[in-house]
C-alpha cells in the first residue's frame, strides 16, 4: 500500500470516528430533550383542561344561579298563578333583561333562550340576533330530554353550528309547589372561545383538538377522523400518531368525573421546529468541516509524498541513464525543509558518483586512447600496409605461399585490431578473423593444432564485441599447446542460448586443465582477464563468463552474449 | 582482350600483380604500368584502357584525383581501388566517383581474380542460345578432389583458388551461362555426395540459386560461401537432411528442363527409382510445391532470363528453349499465369531496362 493512501485512510477513519461520536451525542441529547418537551407540553394541556372544566362548571353553576334568581322565580310564579297577562309579560320582560345582562357578563355565553309552557320562545340578547335558526333545534328532542331530566342540566351539541355547545335546564319554582310551570332555559356556549381562552397556544403550532362528552364527540378542530384517534389512544395518555403520513404528538386527558375527554395533537415537526433548524445547521457545519478537512489532509499528504515520488522517479531516470545525464533536480514547489534536505543530499550523492565514474572512465579511456594513438602514430598505417603488401608480393614472387598467406592473415588481424570505429563486429566477420588467426597458427604448429568451428548460420549477422573469440582461442593454445607439446584440439561452438535472448560461445580444448578449486579463473591470463572485464562492463549481470576445467580433462570456457539491440534492423 | 592499367608506387606490388595474376585467363592484358596519377592520366589519354587498378596514396596525383580526372574526360573505364587505408571517408568518396570495387592491401591474387570475375562478365561473350558445344566438358571430379584436400587442411585460400580455376576452366571453353550452371550444379552435387557440403533443406535453395544465377561471379560466390559456411558448422546442426530422391530429381530437373518429356512418372522410373505418387508427395513436402508447379515456374524463370538477354527472341524459339516444344499457346498461358504478363508484353517492357 502506498504511503499516501495509507495516510488518507488513517485520517479519514479517525475523522469518521469523531463524526460518529458527535452524531450519537446529538441523538441522545435529542431523545432527552424530546422527553422533556413532551412532558412540558402535556403539562400545559393538563392545566388548560383544568381551567376549561372550571369554566364549564361555572357555566353550570351560572344556570343554577339564574334559576334561583328572584326575577326568575317571580316570572315562574306569575306564569303559573297570575291570570293577569300584563303582569306575566312584565315579569318575563324583566327576566329577559336580566338574562341578557348575564350574556354580557360571561364572555363564553352567547345567548340564553327561554321557552315557556305554551311553547313561546324568547331570547335574551343584547346584540342583534346573532344565532339564527335555532328554533328547530331548541323545539326538537333536546327540549323533551331537558324536561324529562326535571331540573338537571343537559349538555348537547348542535350539528349545524359545531362551535356552540348548548347547556339546557328546566327551571322551576323553589318551594313546595304541586304544580310547576314548564319553562326551559337554553344557554348557548361558544366552545371555541372557551377553548381559546383556556388554551392560548391553540392558534399556533397547528394544534389539533377533539373533545368528547360522555363518549360523544362534541367538538373537533382540524381533525377529520376523531374516532380513529380515540381508538388509538385508548387507555394511553400520550403517544405519536400518524395523520396523513405526518407524525403528531398526541395527548389524551379525561376530567376527574370522566365525563369530558380531550385529545390534543401537535405535529412533531412544529414541536421540534427549532430543534430541526439547529440540527440542520450542525449537519451543515459537519459537512463543511469534512470538506475542509479532506482538502487539507489531501494537500498535506501530497506535500509530503509527492516530493518523495518525484525523487524516486528522478532516481529511476538516473539509474536508467547510468549517471550519464546529471539533470539538475528540480525541487518541487512548496517543498518542506526535510524534503529539501533529502533532495539536496541525493543531488550531492549523484554528483559525487558521477564525478567518480567520469573520473575513472576518463582515466581509462585516455589511457587506452593514448596507448592506441601512440601505436598508430608510431606506425603510419599507409606505410605499414604498403610494406605488408610488398612483403606479400615478394613472398608470392619467391614462391613462398605459406609466407604470403601469413602476411595476408596477419594484415587482416592487424587491421581489425587497429580499427577503433566500431566496438562490435558480426559473428561472420569475427569467424573470418578467427580463420586468419588459425591460418597463421596452423602454419606455425602444423598438425599439432587442429580445430573445428560450429556456428549456427542464423547467428552470422548477429554482432558481438571485437576480440571475443581470439583471446579465448589464444588462451587455449597457450595452455594446451605451448605447455604440453603434444597435439591440441580446439572446438569453437556458437549456438543460440536456450535460456535467454543471446548466444552461448564455447571454446573447448584438450589441454591439461586445472582442478576446480584452484582454477584458472584465479590467475587468468591478461587477455582473458581483460575480456572478462570488458564483457562485465558491457553486459553487467546479464553476461556470463564460466570456466569449466578439470585436471587432465581440458578446459571449456562458456560466455553468454546477448543480442545487440540494433541487430533487429 | 581487356586492356588493364596498374597504378602503384610500390615496386614489389607492381611487379607481383603484373606477373602473378593470370590476366590472360580472364581475357585481360596488362597494357601499361604507372607509378603515380599523372603518369596514369597520360597513359589513359594516349591509349585505350578498359580497367584500372590504382592505389590511393601516391606522389603527385593520388588515386581519387585520378579517378575524378578520368571521369571528367570519358567514362567507360572501370576502376578498382587498392589501398592500405580502410578509412570510411575514402571509401565514401570513391563510391561517389562510381567506384564499386575497393580492395584493402595486401591484396591476394585470388581477390584480384574475384574482382576480375565480377567485372569482366559483361565483356565475355557468353550465353549462346544454341545447344552446348562439344568442347564444353570439364573434369569436375578433379576439382572436387582438390577441394576435399583443402577442406581437410582448412586452407580457405586454396579453396578460393580452386573455385576460381574451375570458373576459369569453364570460361576458357566458351561455355554458355547455362552450361556454367550445369557444371556448378554437378560440382555441388558431388560436394554434397562427398559431404563437403552437407545436404539439408538449404541445399535445395542453393541449387535453385545457382539455377537462376545470372553470372559466373554469383555462382562462384554461392559455392565459396557454402563451402565455408558448412565448414563452420558442426555436423550436429544438420538434423534434417534433404531426401536423396528429391535431390536427384531436382538436380536432373535443373540440368534437363528443356526436355519436353520431363514428367514425374518418367523421373520416378528412370532417375529416382521409386513410385511416382510417393515421389510426388516427397517432392511436395520438401519443396512446398508440386512437381508440375515447380517445373513450370523454373521453366518460365528461364524464359524470362532468355528474354532479358535477347528481347527480340521469337516466342516460338522461347517456348522451345524452355521445354514447351510443340505447345506455344500452353507456354504463353503458363507464362502469363506466373509472371502476370505475356512474353511479348514482357519483351517490350524489358527493352527499356536493358
Amino acid at each position: 500500500m502506498k504511503i499516501r493512501s495509507r495516510f488518507l485512510l488513517f485520517l479519514l477513519s479517525s475523522y469518521i470516528a469523531i463524526l460518529l461520536v458527535g452524531i450519537s451525542y446529538q441523538v441522545s441529547t435529542y431523545r432527552l430533550f424530546s422527553g422533556y418537551l413532551y412532558d412540558s407540553v402535556s403539562e400545559t394541556f393538563y392545566s388548560s383542561v383544568g381551567s376549561f372544566t372550571n369554566s364549564i362548571k361555572s357555566l353550570e353553576q351560572l344556570s343554577v344561579t339564574i334559576m334561583a334568581n328572584e326575577l326568575t322565580q317571580n316570572y315562574l310564579r306569575e306564569e303559573l298563578l297570575s291570570e293577569n297577562s300584563f303582569a306575566r309579560t312584565r315579569s318575563r320582560e324583566e327576566l329577559m333583561l336580566n338574562l341578557s345582562i348575564y350574556t354580557l357578563i360571561n364572555p363564553h355565553l352567547k345567548e340564553i333562550i327561554l321557552i315557556d309552557s305554551r311553547g313561546n320562545l324568547y331570547n335574551a340578547n343584547t346584540n342583534n340576533k346573532s344565532i339564527s335558526h335555532y328554533e328547530e333545534f331548541v323545539m326538537g328532542s333536546t327540549l323533551q330530554d331537558t324536561i324529562a331530566l326535571q331540573g338537571k342540566y343537559l349538555w348537547s351539541k348542535w350539528e349545524s353550528e359545531p362551535t356552540f355547545l348548548i347547556l339546557s335546564r328546566k327551571i322551576n319554582l323553589i318551594g313546595n309547589y304541586l304544580v310547576q310551570p314548564e319553562a326551559v332555559l337554553f344557554h348557548f356556549v361558544d366552545i371555541e372561545k372557551l377553548l381559546e381562552d383556556n388554551l392560548p397556544q391553540i392558534k399556533s403550532y397547528g394544534l389539533k383538538t377533539s373533545i368528547y362528552y360522555e363518549g360523544d364527540l362534541f367538538y373537533s378542530r382540524l381533525i377529520d377522523d376523531s374516532a380513529y384517534i380515540r381508538q388509538e389512544m385508548e387507555n394511553i395518555r400520550y403517544k405519536t400518531v400518524w395523520i396523513n403520513g405526518e407524525p403528531h404528538f398526541a395527548t389524551r386527558i379525561k376530567t376527574n368525573d370522566k365525563t369530558w375527554e380531550f385529545f390534543f395533537l401537535i405535529p412533531t415537526k412544529e414541536l421540534f421546529q427549532d430543534m430541526y433548524r439547529i440540527n440542520r445547521i450542525i449537519y451543515l457545519i459537519y459537512l463543511l468541516l469534512f470538506i475542509v478537512f479532506t482538502v487539507l489532509i489531501v494537500r498535506t499528504i501530497q506535500r509530503i509524498t509527492s516530493p518523495i515520488i518525484e525523487l524516486s522517479k528522478e532516481m529511476k531516470i538516473i539509474d536508467e541513464t547510468d549517471f550519464v545525464s546529471t539533470i539538475p533536480l528540480k525541487l518541487p514547489q512548496n517543498a518542506s525543509e526535510e524534503v529539501e534536505l533529502l533532495y539536496y543530499e541525493f543531488y550531492q550523492m549523484i554528483n559525487k558518483i558521477d564525478t567518480l565514474v567520469n573520473k575513472n572512465l576518463k582515466q581509462q579511456l585516455s589511457l587506452n586512447q593514448s596507448q592506441l594513438e601512440s601505436l598508430s602514430n608510431q606506425l603510419n598505417p599507409h606505410f605499414l600496409y604498403n610494406t605488408l603488401d610488398s612483403l606479400y608480393w615478394m613472398a608470392e614472387l619467391n614462391k613462398q605461399p605459406e609466407m604470403a598467406l601469413m602476411v595476408k592473415s596477419l594484415s587482416k588481424l592487424l587491421r581489425s585490431s587497429l580499427n577503433k570505429d566500431d566496438p562490435l563486429i558480426t559473428v561472420k566477420g569475427q569467424l573470418d578473423l578467427l580463420n586468419d588467426y588459425f591460418s597463421i597458427q596452423k602454419i606455425r604448429f602444423k598438425e599439432r593444432l587442429e580445430y573445428t568451428i560450429d556456428v549456427e548460420s542464423e547467428l552470422y549477422d548477429k554482432k558481438i564485441p571485437r576480440f571475443t573469440l581470439q583471446p579465448l582461442v589464444e588462451n587455449s593454445i597457450k595452455y594446451s599447446l605451448e605447455k604440453k607439446g603434444s597435439q591440441c584440439l580446439i572446438d569453437v561452438i556458437i549456438h543460440r542460448s536456450e535460456t535467454a535472448e543471446g548466444m552461448d560461445i564455447r571454446i573447448r580444448d584438450n589441454g591439461p586443465g586445472v582442478s576446480q578449486d584452484k582454477g584458472r579463473s584465479e590467475n587468468p591470463g591478461i587477455g582473458l582477464a581483460n575480456l572478462q572485464q570488458r564483457l562485465s562492463l558491457l553486459y553487467g549481470s546479464i553476461g556470463k563468463f564460466e570456466i569449466n576445467s578439470h585436471a587432465g580433462e581440458g578446459t571449456e570456457i562458456v560466455i553468454f552474449i546477448p543480442y545487440a539491440k540494433e541487430m533487429e534492423e | 582482350m581487356i586492356q588493364v592499367l596498374l597504378v602503384d608506387d610500390e615496386e614489389f606490388s607492381q611487379k607481383g600483380m603484373e606477373n602473378l595474376v593470370p590476366w590472360e585467363q580472364w581475357n585481360c592484358e596488362i597494357a601499361a604500368v604507372a607509378s603515380n596519377g599523372v603518369e596514369a592520366l597520360e597513359i589513359i589519354n594516349s591509349q585505350k584502357i578498359d580497367l584500372v587498378f590504382t592505389d590511393i596514396k601516391m606522389p603527385e596525383m593520388d588515386g581519387l584525383e585520378l579517378i575524378r580526372e578520368v571521369n571528367n574526360i570519358n567514362s567507360g573505364i572501370d576502376f578498382v581501388i587498392i589501398t592500405g587505408y580502410g578509412e570510411f571517408e575514402y571509401a565514401q568518396k570513391a563510391l561517389r566517383y562510381g567506384v564499386r570495387n575497393y580492395l584493402l592491401k595486401p591484396v591476394g591474387i585470388s581477390e584480384i581474380e574475384e574482382t576480375l570475375l565480377k567485372l569482366t562478365r559483361n565483356r565475355i561473350p557468353d550465353l549462346e542460345v544454341q545447344e552446348s558445344p562439344e568442347s564444353c566438358e570439364i573434369d569436375i571430379e578433379s576439382f572436387v578432389e582438390e577441394i576435399m584436400v583443402s577442406v581437410t587442411q582448412k586452407n580457405w585460400n586454396k579453396i578460393s583458388e580452386i573455385l576460381l580455376a574451375f570458373i576459369k576452366d569453364i570460361s576458357s571453353r566458351n561455355c554458355s551461362l547455362e552450361q556454367t550452371r550445369i557444371h556448378a550444379i554437378n560440382l555441388l552435387s558431388l560436394l554434397i555426395k562427398n559431404e563437403v557440403i552437407y545436404s539439408n533443406e538449404k541445399t535445395l535453395l542453393l541449387a535453385g540459386e545457382i539455377g537462376s544465377a545470372d553470372n559466373q561471379s554469383v555462382i562462384y560466390n554461392i559455392l565459396k560461401d557454402q563451402i565455408m559456411m558448412t565448414q563452420n558448422q558442426g555436423e550436429r546442426s544438420f538434423s534434417k537432411k534433404m531426401n536423396p530422391h528429391v535431390q536427384k530429381v531436382l538436380i536432373y530437373l535443373i540440368k534437363h528442363y528443356k526436355d519436353k518429356n520431363l514428367t514425374l512418372k518418367w523421373l520416378s522410373e528412370n532417375i529416382a527409382y521409386v513410385k511416382s505418387d510417393y515421389l510426388g508427395k516427397l517432392f511436395l513436402s520438401e519443396t512446398g510445391k508440386t512437381f508440375a508447379q515447380y517445373l513450370a515456374e523454373f521453366r518460365i524463370a528461364r524464359a524470362v532470363e532468355y528474354q532479358k538477354q535477347n528481347p527480340a527472341i521469337p516466342v516460338y524459339d522461347l517456348a522451345k528453349l524452355c521445354g514447351y516444344r510443340d505447345n506455344v499457346s500452353y507456354f504463353i498461358q503458363q507464362y502469363k499465369k506466373i509472371t502476370g504478363m505475356t512474353p511479348a508484353e514482357f519483351a517490350s517492357s524489358s527493352v527499356v531496362n536493358t
